[in-house]
């Protein structure tokens, strides 16, 4: 058992890498997407809903986005604001968690504004720390 | 002596000269009396004449010469008119005070009464005079004491005041406070509390009188008014004053006294009630109506029965025989039982007793009711008659014949024959003795006499008996009602008839005034003696102390017996002798009370001090004196010197404020005064606002002073701010409490604060613009750490991901090795300067109250293999204090830093000892860490040791970090650390934790 969907938002391509085979290693999920801003996160849900709109079958909502916050284009912040106005609503089983080497103490303050934020992860994404999220009460059904 | 008697010269009239007796008498009186006829022609006159000096005659009146040949010319017209009115039947009277050349004054009572015959026709003219010097000066010297009594009971009592005319300033002695309850500050606030007090009523016409006096040329002011106590209460006043006036006549100054004299106006409304009261029932009263029954009891009496002194109820009951006088009972009762019978009787005048057990002649008016059921008893109805009995009465002696004469005198006159038993005795002897003449005829003289004064009276009598004429002896009488009358004689023995001629007057008065006059010497030199001020009387030409109280022996310091010895001059000072010399024979012979202020008076010491002083001139066994009585008035010019200084400073201080303005404003916020630079600087003259309200300078301040006037008037401090023009002010307003607590007025102080406010509002920018760079460059700071970190997580990342065990080449797996190493430690140095920065910003530094040795034990177990490894003894002691106030985390890495730098710098030659020891100082819980390990130099390193990577050893695990974090996190919550250390001995810490 395994998530089915993991959306990765980041600009960084070293990250994509790592996260991919952590989360390969540890059978966290079946499929990663990766995106490399918050723009492109906004415009991945805005055509999710217009194809499930046309009537495509198929379509799989991530089960966690793993968001960064300082990118180019769109930061994270920018993203969870416009996420949760928009989409949040309609995709009640997928929750996000923070992926960033912030030190600003004031995003780690934020971040706890956000019900739909289940974790702050500084980085690097770690086995130990993919282990920590799958007992995440979330998650735990899936990894029963 | 031979008297000229008028045998010789028989009335024009043809009446009959008067007997022998008469000539006797005249003789023997001291009076003097002069008949004249109808014509003004001398009848007969006596030698007294010529005792009682000259009043309107020029010489000695002869019988038988027209009187007028006598008379002074310049008395000559009021001589004739007076004479013509008294054979119209006047009597004229007048006391003339006559002055000898010799300056000895008299007093003489001349009266001219018209002589009349048994028919009642007027026949001539008896001219008495009677000496009355002697009474006079009883009366004059009671009259000074009481004076010199009133001023010093005065100088104890009433309020004294000293009226400043020009600046309208008035000093009270403390009197005025203690008897009117007004506290006084000031000379202008007294002149307010005086004037807003006088009763609305009276107050015009005070002010009115007081301002008549002041412009006119008086001496004097006195007025009765009514003045409102501090309480409310309202008393009436008696105030006088003496003017002081320069030499153009302009009135500068008045010293007075304000005397309550509440009770007396009480009293005299009291009396004035009661004679109103009494006034209306005569008035709408009738007759006496009274009803009595068969046997003569009273059923019913009227409510006028009250003239008699009763009360309805006190008659109703008892029998009207009980009233009646005993010599009137013989007719009374007759007139009853004729009453009864029906018979109309007259009834005749009797005697009714009053309530007060006096007798009243009543006339009454009976009528028998007794058979009419609705009456059923004598229906009296009676009047009181008797003035006109009494009128009756006198009228009746006055027509009786030659004694007519003897009876009109007021003295008694009697004759005595030789065993000392009256033979004839004047009517006077009712009034003066209580006895009618007839009770007395017969009786012996002495019986009368007081029993102390018999023996004294008989010699005398023997002494005129033998030829001696006797004037001015005096005794006492024994009254009928058993009183002491003190009486004067005169008496003459006529040995052709052998009977005494005896004249006595009533002493009484004369008497009284003696006694008044000891009373009042008695009262007078009690509260000389033992009043509070020092008072003393001197001789005003021998300069020598006369009498002193004890006040002013205690005040100059001199015993009695040095006062004997000195005189006035020596309490006073060199310099004021002269001075006091002038005065003294300026005052001489002058009546009145003066008031002497700013003079000196020194003590015998030789200390100076200042005084008032009242003064009175009295005279002291004959001696012309002058009683002074002295007020210390040093403290008071002290204080009052004291106060001007203050005030001169506060004026000086307020007039020169610097950038501002001081003003006072009263209860309806109105300048009660106003200066200060700032008036200056805004073109304005700081007069110009007095009496304005402060809006005037404050158009700008909206009412925010006065909508808390409320709120300083009720004491508390307000400090505000306004705009006047482009100026800004800051106001700070606060009370001005007067002595009695109360707040009349707030001073307000207004400081132009312009300047600062320009430079505030330009920090006020910077401030921003600091700010914002700050956080602007945190956030640069955060964004370069982040920037610095990403990669460094990336490299920690693949680290993690490298499967060692997947590399054959050992050269790569050591190099990897060696990558990996450097990795961690980059990613430890890029924390410890990340947390530092954290620190810095005091970023979610939360303080709590925590146990300091459990956080060394956390930290203890954290790291206990390497303690173990390092084979340490550690030694902790948190007995003397371990609750600290603190950030929880920073405890941890400062413990955690401390630890692993003694494990990191032990000395490999010995087994490492660490002790941890607590203390406490006042705000701090003080943590000795020591060990023993190799020690630094703090001669080279103690600025450096707390600094940013600093490192004292080669030891490879040193970053330079470790002291530096510790120091800041230890500074950044208020607390701070200290080091003693020396090279191979070890280093002890002193961390300094808030309680």
């Amino acid at each position: 058992m395994m998530l089915q969907k993991v959306l990765l938002i980041d600009d960084d391509m070293v990250t994509w890498a790592i996260c991919e085979m952590v989360l390969n290693k540890t059978a966290f999920c079946k499929e990663i997407e990766k995106l490399g801003n918050g723009k492109e996160g906004i415009d991945y849900f805005s055509s999710y809903f217009e194809k499930k709109k046309k009537g495509e079958t198929g379509l799989v909502a991530p089960d966690l986005i793993l968001l960064d916050l300082n990118m180019p284009v769109m930061d994270g912040w920018t993203f969870l604001e416009d996420y949760i106005r928009k989409y949040a609503d309609r995709l009640p089983g997928t929750r996000i968690a923070i992926l960033s080497s912030t030190v600003n103490p004031e995003d780690f303050i934020r971040a706890q504004k956000y019900p739909i934020v289940i974790d702050f992860i500084n980085k690097p994404l770690t086995i130990e720390l993919v282990e920590d999220l799958k007992s995440h009460e979330a998650f735990r059904k899936h990894f029963a | 002596m031979q008297l000229p008697l008028a045998d010789d010269h028989p009335l024009t009239n043809g009446c009959h000269p008067p007997d022998y007796l008469l000539k006797v008498f005249l003789n023997s009186t001291s009076d003097s009396y002069i008949f004249l006829d109808k014509n003004l022609t001398v009848v007969c006159s006596n030698e007294a004449e010529l005792k009682t000096g000259p009043c309107f005659f020029a010489r000695r009146p002869l019988p038988g010469h027209p009187v007028l040949d006598f008379v002074a010319l310049t008395y000559a017209d009021n001589f004739k008119m007076i004479c013509r009115k008294v054979l119209e039947g006047d009597t004229y009277s007048e006391v003339l005070h006559l002055t000898a050349a010799t300056g000895k004054s008299t007093w003489v009572e001349k009266m001219f009464r018209p002589a009349r015959d048994t028919n009642n026709d007027i026949i001539g003219i008896i001219i008495t005079a009677r000496d009355l010097t002697e009474t006079r000066e009883k009366e004059q010297q009671l009259k000074n004491s009481n004076d010199r009594y009133d001023l010093v009971s005065r100088a104890t009592s009433d309020a004294i005041w000293d009226f400043d005319i020009i600046n309208l300033q008035i000093y009270f002695n403390e009197a005025f406070t203690r008897n009117f309850g007004h506290a006084i500050n000031d000379g202008t606030e007294a002149y307010a509390v005086w004037e807003q007090h006088i009763h609305p009523e009276d107050k015009q016409r005070v002010a009115a009188k007081l301002q008549h006096a002041i412009d006119g040329p008086d001496l004097f002011w006195d007025d009765e008014y009514r003045f409102l106590h501090a309480n409310g209460q309202v008393a009436w006043v008696y105030d006088r004053g003496m003017i002081l006036r320069d030499s153009d006549g302009v009135a500068i100054r008045m010293i007075g006294s304000m005397q309550d004299i509440s009770r007396q106006k009480e009293a005299e409304l009291k009396t004035a009630m009661s004679e109103h009261r009494f006034r209306k029932l005569v008035q709408s009263g009738t007759d006496l109506i009274g009803i009595l029954d068969a046997n003569g009891n009273y059923t019913y009496v009227s409510p006028t029965v009250e003239i008699l002194g009763y009360k309805p109820s006190d008659l109703v009951g008892r029998n009207c025989f009980e009233f009646i006088h005993q010599d009137d009972i013989a007719v009374a009762v007759p007139t009853f039982a004729a009453i009864i019978e029906q018979k109309q009787v007259q009834v005749p005048l009797i005697r009714f007793r009053t309530g007060d057990g006096n007798w009243r002649w009543i006339e009454t008016s009976a009528s028998n009711l007794l058979g009419d059921p609705a009456i059923g008893g004598i229906v009296v109805n009676s009047r009181d008659v008797t003035e006109k009995k009494r009128k009756d009465q006198a009228l009746e002696k006055a027509l009786s014949g030659l004694n007519k004469i003897l009876d009109s005198s007021l003295d008694v006159i009697v004759v005595t024959d030789a065993d000392n038993r009256y033979v004839q005795v004047s009517a006077a002897a009712e009034a003066v003795w209580g006895y009618r003449p007839e009770e007395l005829v017969g009786r012996v003289c002495l019986d009368l006499v007081h029993p102390a004064d018999v023996k004294r009276t008989n010699e005398v009598s023997e002494a005129v008996m033998n030829g001696a004429m006797i004037t001015h002896f005096e005794n006492r009488y024994i009254r009928k009602d058993g009183t002491v009358v003190p009486l004067i004689w005169s008496a003459r023995w006529d040995d052709q008839d052998k009977v005494m001629y005896a004249i006595a007057r009533d002493a009484s008065e004369k008497r009284q005034a003696e006694e008044a006059l000891q009373r009042s010497e008695k009262n007078y030199r009690y509260l000389f003696q033992n009043n509070p001020l020092p008072m003393f009387a001197f001789d005003m030409d021998t300069f020598e102390f006369m009498m002193v109280n004890n006040a002013a022996y205690e005040f100059y310091g001199y015993s009695p017996e040095e006062f004997r010895k000195i005189n006035v001059m020596d309490i006073r000072p060199q310099e004021e002798r002269e001075k006091l010399r002038q005065f003294i024979s300026s005052i001489k012979g002058q009546p009145g009370v003066n008031q002497l202020i700013g003079w000196k008076h020194q003590k015998k010491d030789g200390t100076l001090v200042d005084v008032d002083s009242f003064g009175h001139n009295i005279m002291i066994e004959g001696r012309q004196c002058r009683l002074t009585v002295v007020y210390d008035v040093t403290e008071r010019n002290v204080a009052r010197a004291r106060l001007q200084k203050s005030e001169a400073m506060f004026r000086t201080i307020s007039e020169s404020f610097p950038n501002g303005i001081v003003i006072i404003l009263d209860r309806q916020m109105r300048f009660v005064y106003t200066a200060g630079t700032e008036f200056g600087q805004i073109g304005l003259s700081p007069e110009l606002f007095l009496g304005k309200h402060y809006t005037e300078l404050f158009p700008d301040e909206q009412g925010l002073l006065a909508a808390n006037a409320e709120k300083i008037f009720g004491g508390e401090s307000m400090v505000s701010e306004l705009r006047f023009q482009d100026r800004n002010y800051l106001l700070s307003s606060v009370p001005l409490y007067e002595p009695d607590g109360s707040v009349q007025r707030i001073l307000v102080v207004a400081q132009n604060i312009t300047t600062q406010k320009r430079v505030q509002k330009e920090k006020e920018l910077l401030i921003n613009e600091l700010t914002k760079n700050i956080h602007d460059l945190r956030q640069f700071s955060y964004i370069t750490s982040h920037n610095l970190r990403a990669p460094i997580s990336n490299l920690i990342g693949i680290m993690s991901l490298i499967d060692m065990n997947s590399i054959t080449d050992p050269d790569t797996a050591f190099l990897v090795e060696k990558f990996k190493e450097s990795t961690y430690i980059l990613n430890e140095t890029v924390n410890d300067l990340l947390s530092i920065l954290l620190i810095k910003n005091n970023v979610n530094v939360r303080k709590e109250a925590f146990d300091l040795r459990q956080v060394w034990q956390d930290v203890c177990t954290s790291v206990a293999s390497q303690v173990n490894k390092a084979g340490a003894v550690i030694e902790a002691d948190f007995r003397e204090g371990n609750e600290v106030l603190f950030n929880k985390s920073y405890a941890e890495s400062i413990l955690l830093n401390l630890l692993t730098n003694s494990l990191k710098y032990r000395d490999p030659h010995r087994k490492l000892q660490i002790s941890l020891q607590t203390s406490l100082e006042e705000d701090y819980v003080i943590l000795r860490f020591a060990d023993n390990g190799i020690g630094i130099n703090l001669d080279h390193h103690r600025e450096k040791i707390f600094g940013l990577y600093q490192r004292f050893h080669n030891n490879p695990d040193s970053k330079g970090l470790g002291l530096y974090i510790v120091h800041s996190q230890i500074t950044a919550l208020g607390g701070k650390i200290e080091v003693e250390s020396e090279p191979g001995r070890g280093t002890c810490f002193k961390v300094y934790f808030k309680r």
